[in-house]
């Protein structure tokens, strides 16, 4: 689950209990690539805003998306058309230095999904009671 | 899956069991008031009443006659009746033992928790749940401190509210969540109010409502301190509620036994702070985004229960992007933490409504 608030997204994957937060530039990233936008678009869209060459923000944006799929967070090609109209903010009077986005990665709530492992059922069909006596 | 997971006639047959259970053991029944919410609890004879309904004796009396979630609380031991088995298969549990695919249209939510070997059943178009465990012996002492959380953590979000992990303190007029890891010093924020003119909502869990502005409930009187703090800042020795803890345990008390006064039922939600201890003594407040107030508030309420959503995140986020935040940096002077929230509150104008 994701959400975005003040230029940060913060994810959250409820299957493995790790969380992550994206700084401005890396939430407009995730942002149009949930409208589905492709790479070429989402470099384009930013070549306008920032003041910096579209190779380097090219870079920049192509190892976050591999970040991001490394980390299961978004699967390649879904979109591979891309959209027609990608939506952007306003862009505003005065180009911007582009900083390549940061993908930071927690793990510390991870324990909180281990409280609760599978466990065997007895004969009765209802899970077995815990032996330590907690 | 079991040959037939139809959860509407395994809450029937659960119900009858329990109705069974009432009937050996004996009918007990506590309500009270949650907000605008009627909650009812009916017990099947004495075993898990005062465990249950210590830490929610400070809730007023219902405000309606029509309850708005009834909750059957029973164990098998002490009522002497047997369970009706799942109609589910081992393989149907997921992460915090949620039940999986039990339900197409989401109606039923099913939840066994192996730490506490409870089950616990929401049915959301009746408002009726039910609690279950085999024995009240196996029920750890420290779920005493915010009983049924599963159970009111599911129903909230139908409900427009968000069980939060976070303290909350302040005064009728609004007041401010502590949000923040496990350790951060939310416990120690909201203790430290309790000599100073704030009033104390929560040291860990709070019904938020997504209102404008929105809204803190106080579900727990329930305070809770290591060692370090006991007699010194937290509250007597005398007050602890299980003194014969095990070495890792927080000691507990039931604020409204012995502190009924401190205590705040409500109040409109002024500013969220997200609590991290400094080695300086003095506390202060440093304004914060609500991008970094949402991912110190939503990971833990998201991660610690069962169900989390992109409803529940969406939510959390609204309630962010209403109120101001701040970094609340905790300094070692623990005398000297309520004065930055204090002043907040003075000055911080009061939302529109």
């Amino acid at each position: 689950v994701h959400e975005t608030l003040d230029e940060q997204t913060v994810i959250v994957h409820l299957e493995n209990g790790t969380y992550y937060s994206l700084d401005p530039i890396g939430s407009l990233v995730w942002e149009r690539m949930v409208q589905g936008a492709t790479l070429a678009q989402i470099v384009e869209g930013l070549s306008v805003r920032y003041d910096t060459a579209a190779a380097t923000i090219e870079t920049a944006v192509a190892t976050l998306c591999a970040q991001l799929e490394a980390e299961s967070l978004v699967v390649p090609g879904l979109s591979p058309q891309g959209l027609s109209g990608v939506s952007w903010p306003e862009r505003g009077s005065n180009r911007r230095e582009f900083l390549a986005p940061v993908l930071n990665k927690y793990t510390d709530m991870q324990e909180l999904l281990l409280l609760d492992p599978v466990h065997e059922v007895d004969d009765t069909g209802w899970p077995r009671a815990r032996q330590d006596g907690a | 899956m079991g040959p037939d997971p139809n959860p509407e006639r395994f809450f029937r047959e659960a119900g009858e069991v329990f109705e069974q259970a009432q009937a050996r053991a004996g009918q007990i029944e506590h309500s009270f008031g949650l907000g605008a919410f009627h909650v009812r609890l009916r017990f099947a004879g004495p075993a898990l009443v005062r465990q249950t309904v210590r830490a929610l004796q400070h809730l007023p009396p219902p405000p309606s006659t029509k309850p708005d979630l009834t909750i059957r609380v029973w164990d098998s031991v002490s009522t002497d009746t047997v369970m009706v088995p799942p109609p589910w298969s081992n393989a149907a549990y997921r992460q915090h033992g949620m039940v999986e695919g039990l339900d197409q249209d989401g109606r039923f939510l099913v939840v066994f928790q192996w730490y506490c070997h409870a089950l616990h059943v929401l049915d959301l178009v009746a408002n009726e749940a039910l609690f279950w465990v085999r024995s009240s012996a196996q029920v750890p002492r420290a779920e005493a401190g915010a009983p049924l959380r599963t159970i009111f953590h599911l129903w909230a979000g139908a409900r427009g509210m968000v069980l939060v992990h976070a303290a909350a303190v302040g005064r009728p007029d609004g007041g401010v969540l502590l949000v923040g890891k496990a350790g951060a010093g939310k416990s120690t924020s909201a203790l430290a109010s309790l000599p100073s003119p704030l009033l104390y909502l929560s040291d860990d869990t709070c019904f938020v409502q997504n209102g404008s502005p929105p809204q803190s409930l106080s579900l727990y009187s329930t305070a809770r301190t290591d060692t370090d703090g006991l007699g010194r800042f937290a509250f007597p020795a005398s007050w602890v509620s299980n003194p014969r803890r095990s070495a890792t345990e927080k000691a507990i008390c039931f604020l409204h036994e012995h502190a009924a006064h401190k205590l705040l039922l409500s109040c409109p939600v002024r500013a969220i702070l997200i609590v991290n201890r400094i080695a300086d003594e003095q506390s202060a407040l440093r304004p914060a985004s609500g991008g970094a107030v949402l991912a110190a508030m939503a990971p833990s309420t998201l991660l610690q229960l069962p169900s989390g959503s992109q409803g529940s995140l969406n939510t959390l986020a609204a309630i962010a992007s209403k109120v101001p935040g701040y970094h609340f940096d905790l300094g070692t002077s623990v005398e000297g933490i309520p004065e930055p929230i204090v002043r907040l509150l003075d000055h911080q104008p009061e939302l529109p409504t």
